[in-house]
């Protein structure tokens, strides 16, 4: 593996021992002055294969959020770094130590996440008077939706979603919120405390109220191949190509669940990428669609965006293929083929493959798991989504848990969707401040109003757009028996397939047997492919969630910033 | 491995509760010896201590332990020294025996001390020495070449041998697939209800039906003080979860056990590269399992980070609690018990897993009415007469 602290010599850009992307940034060849991430530099030098797996299998940028930590890279000090998450200004700054800015430790309302939901949040705070602070992990606040350009993005010309955040970010900032980027909240401690990296040194957060707007994570969907260098989410692609102006690959297969794959492939176009094909799980929209459109009807805008990206698709000659899964991705030492096979109604891929794709990217996209870590560790209850086969934070209308004080909204508490997220964090919002005796003023009833009115709407939105992209929600039904379930260990299917063979009934078991979300993802990719194992063996029904047990830290972080002394 | 459930009724010459590192143990030695055995465990494999410790392989004495001045733990930790120092032994031949990799490393261990605390090292080096553990006191540049990760204000340290670490999480299932080759049942998600003790057996019931034995040992770790209550049996076995924490894996750097005089620290390095830092900071049952707390995780890697300065730039990846059991005076409770006969405990305190396999080379001995040459009345449950159970409660 990418070893923690493997190597620290300015000098080892040729030393064979070293990761190629540890080797990259000893060449020098990636400025730190560069506002990219890490990984945008990296994939624009055309690097694919960027480190080795424990078992010697090649990795690549993967998830590009922050969440799979294979592009954990050893910088000059020694300090491990994710290079999704980290900027090249970031490489030199680190040695000499950033100030942290003062955080008061006690605010009213502290928000974690700076997407649609956490600005929302933070905006309905602010307005009723709180004194709030909004974190987030990334250099820029927006999240997966709003994608906010890099500062040294030169190329990015900002679309309808990043001028739209950035008014709102403006609007935030204009008031009266401490935002704090590159804040890492790596832990939650009961009754309501947060442990925040922020620069080199932890601090702790004890707000009155907090709401947790965490977002969500591209499901990890393992099947042959999908460990090699050139896969990676959606999501990942998005990120390089919108926030960094990176095209992330030349010839592209998009396969996957949803409309963001749709709204990928429109972008890749534009940019000048060739998208092969796109395999859409669904099937094909037919006349008993029509109700799902007329569901659609709630959303105009957005329905005409949606036909939008399915013109341009149609148009450049992407291949379109519905009911249809990945089978496969092939490759030496990358992806460079990818099969696509039809899939029946229970998931199950047929025997033959429909289409092979010579390739140099597969981006994949089916489905998003909320991230819902803090509000577990914090004791929330969760409630399972059946139709969507996740665990989601059990929540009232306005995002209040069942513990006193947390709030959640957006996708961490469940697929919602950007617009009904910025709806759910305004009610958060003006919960967290009711429940301060902070009444909401005349003036912004009206926007509460029409938050309630967007959430419902915005629900029938997603329901009958979920409805048309209706499709079998798979966990392990594509991979093979050698294929690992878990990326970071190496877990093959057949591994844990012979532990559930030998009686294995919880999911702690299985971890312990396999060493299965022992890694640095923290079982996010293989906890709901483990789940759904133990849940079809022993016949019984998934309404208890049995996921892997909250434990901090919920991201990896330098033990320096972590130990405290009693003195201190 | 199949862990399977207790179905219905069952019998067995010898049942055994607790399938953990211990249970499993003496059920592979009894089963070797031609015995007819049963393993109960109330959850599943490595669900206790056995999955959730750190793997140390302890032979120096706990420097708290050590310095304590009550009678009755003065006496425990001298009755503990021996079956330490044999230990490993036995970890040795159990290893060449499992087959499977476990992961055993013997390198030896260090007990650090600070400027501040090099009189505490002096008198530890006496006592362990008049108990047989050999140690060896390293002081100045040597310490340096012996331990280079350590802080240049590491001022004396003593050295044993014999210390070392193995993989919890690899050897309990392994000891266990072991003693199932070997002829001994196994029932995990069984949890023990009931038991009672007729004339020449009992009678153990469980969510599946009901088990009759001749005899019953109490493996039971944690839970080692309800089974005895039920058999009418005083045993002051306290749970108490530890914290434990892994880092990302790293090149290695750290071969030894380190453990630091008066402080609460255990540190080494597994096989794959990940540091497990321990030491006995607390963690709390919550409505959920065991809970971390912040304050815990932040000393126990303060105390780490001052002695082992590299860990400061490598990134922790997980914390956990661990539930440790301890009696109160640090010593292992092994053999037969007066007030209930074919009734046995086999209790691995203060460091269960470096005990246990030889408690359960001693327990298999005893069980089958044979000696044991390292066992003597001071390591029996029978030591806790009713005016002490008043004394440690």
């Amino acid at each position: 593996m990418n070893g923690c602290g493997a190597a620290s010599a300015p000098d080892g850009a040729s030393d064979p021992s070293l990761p190629p992307l540890e080797r990259l940034l000893r060449s020098g060849a990636i400025g730190s002055g560069a506002a990219v991430s890490l990984m945008a530099a990296a994939t624009a030098h055309g690097l694919v294969h960027i480190t080795d797996s424990d078992d010697g299998s090649p990795r690549g940028f993967f998830c590009g959020m922050g969440v799979c930590g294979e592009c954990t890279v050893t910088l000059f000090d020694g300090s491990c770094v994710r290079a999704c998450m980290t900027s090249c200004g970031q490489i030199g700054a680190s040695a000499a130590g950033q100030p942290s800015p003062d955080v008061p430790e006690e605010p009213d309302l502290l928000v974690i996440g700076g997407g649609p939901a956490g600005l929302a949040a933070a905006r309905a705070g602010a307005l009723h008077g709180l004194r709030v602070v909004l974190l987030d992990e990334r250099d820029k606040l927006g999240g997966q939706y709003y994608k906010q350009p890099s500062d040294a993005a030169a190329g990015v010309t900002p679309d309808f979603q990043m001028t739209s955040g950035a008014r709102l970010i403006a609007d935030v900032r204009g008031l009266c919120v401490q935002v704090v980027t590159q804040a890492v909240v790596w832990g939650a401690f009961r009754p309501m405390e947060f442990a925040v990296l922020i620069g080199h040194r932890t601090v702790r957060i004890r707000p009155r109220r907090a709401v947790l707007a965490t977002g969500a994570f591209e499901r990890g969907l393992p099947l042959p191949g999908w460990t090699l260098p050139g896969v990676m989410t959606t999501g990942a692609a998005q990120t390089l190509l919108r926030a960094h102006g990176i095209p992330p690959g030349r010839r592209v297969l998009i396969a996957g669940n949803g409309p963001l794959n749709f709204q990928l492939a429109y972008e890749l176009l534009k940019a000048g990428a060739q998208v092969v094909a796109l395999a859409e799980a669904a099937s094909t929209p037919g006349w008993a669609s029509l109700r799902s459109v007329a569901g659609l009807m709630h959303a105009p805008p957005l329905l005409a965006q949606g036909f939008r990206y399915l013109a341009s698709i149609v148009r450049a000659g992407t291949h379109l293929h519905y009911t249809t899964v990945l089978a496969g991705i092939e490759g030496d030492g990358r992806a460079q083929r990818a099969r696509l096979r039809r899939i029946d109604a229970s998931g199950r891929p047929s025997a033959y493959d429909v289409a092979t794709y010579d390739v140099d990217l597969v981006c994949m996209g089916y489905g998003l798991e909320p991230q819902n870590e803090l509000a577990r560790l914090l004791g929330c209850d969760l409630r399972h989504d059946a139709g969507r086969g996740t665990f989601a934070v059990a929540t009232d209308e306005d995002g209040a848990t069942s513990v006193p004080g947390v709030l959640v909204a957006g996708d961490g508490g469940g697929r919602v969707g950007a617009h009904a997220a910025l709806a759910q964090g305004w009610l958060a919002g003006c919960r967290a401040a009711r429940d301060l005796d902070r009444p909401t003023p005349p003036e912004l009833l009206t926007e509460t109003r029409r938050c309630r009115a967007r959430l419902a709407q915005h629900r029938k939105f997603q329901s009958a757009l979920w409805s048309l992209f209706r499709a079998p929600e798979l966990r392990h039904e594509l991979a093979a028996a050698d294929t690992p379930i878990c990326r970071c260990e190496n877990v093959s299917l057949a591994e844990i397939e012979a532990e559930l063979d030998g009686g294995v009934t919880t999911i702690g078991a299985l971890k312990r047997a396999t060493r299965a979300g022992m890694g640095r993802c923290q079982g996010r990719y293989c906890g709901p492919v483990l789940i759904r194992l133990l849940a079809t063996r022993s016949g019984t029904p998934l309404a208890e969630p049995r996921a892997f047990a909250p434990r901090p830290p919920v991201r990896p972080v330098p033990i320096a910033s972590v130990a405290r002394g009693p003195e201190s | 491995m199949a862990a399977e459930v207790a179905a219905g009724d069952d019998e067995a010459d010898i049942l055994i509760i607790g399938a953990g590192i211990v249970g499993a143990l003496i059920g592979l030695r009894l089963a070797q010896c031609g015995q007819d055995v049963l393993v109960l465990d109330a959850a599943d494999i490595g669900a206790g201590a056995s999955g959730a410790n750190a793997g140390s392989l302890h032979v120096q004495i706990n420097s708290h332990f050590a310095i304590a001045t009550e009678a009755h733990v003065i006496r425990g930790v001298d009755h503990a020294a021996p079956l330490h120092v044999a230990a490993i032994e036995s970890w040795r031949r159990l290893n060449d025996e499992l087959g499977d990799s476990i992961e055993l490393g013997c390198e030896g261990g260090l007990m650090v001390a600070m400027a501040d605390r090099t009189d505490l090292l002096a008198a530890m080096l006496d006592r362990q020495r008049r108990l047989g553990i050999p140690v060896e006191l390293v002081t100045g540049s040597a310490v340096r070449r012996l331990a280079p990760y350590l802080s240049p204000e590491v001022e004396a340290v003593l050295f044993c041998a014999l210390e070392g670490r193995v993989n919890p999480i690899l050897a309990t299932p392994a000891a266990i697939r072991a003693a199932r080759r070997a002829g001994a049942r196994f029932a995990f998600s069984t949890p023990v209800l009931d038991l009672t003790r007729l004339t020449g057996s009992f009678v153990v019931r469980t969510p599946t039906g009901v088990v009759r034995s001749r005899i019953v040992v109490n493996a039971a770790g944690a839970g080692a003080a309800d089974i005895a209550k039920r058999a009418g049996v005083f045993l002051p076995v306290e749970a108490r979860p530890f914290l434990m924490n892994v880092t990302e894996a790293t090149s290695a750097f750290v071969p030894h056990l380190v453990q630091q005089a008066g402080q609460r620290l255990t540190l080494k390095q597994a096989r794959r590269g990940n540091l497990i830092i321990g030491g006995g900071w607390p963690s709390t049952y919550g409505e959920r399992g065991v809970e971390v707390q912040r304050a815990s995780v932040e000393g126990n890697l303060a105390v780490a980070l001052a002695l082992v300065p590299r860990l400061g730039r490598i990134n922790l990846l997980r914390s956990w609690g661990a539930d440790i059991y301890r009696v109160p005076d640090i010593c292992p409770v092994l053999g037969p018990s007066a007030a209930c006969p074919g009734f046995f405990v086999a209790a691995a305190v203060p460091n269960g897993y470096t005990l246990a396999p030889l408690c359960a080379e001693i327990t298999a001995a005893l069980v089958q009415g044979n000696a044991h040459p390292l066992f003597h009345d001071g390591l029996s449950v029978d030591r806790y007469p009713p005016s002490i159970r008043h004394g440690i409660q």
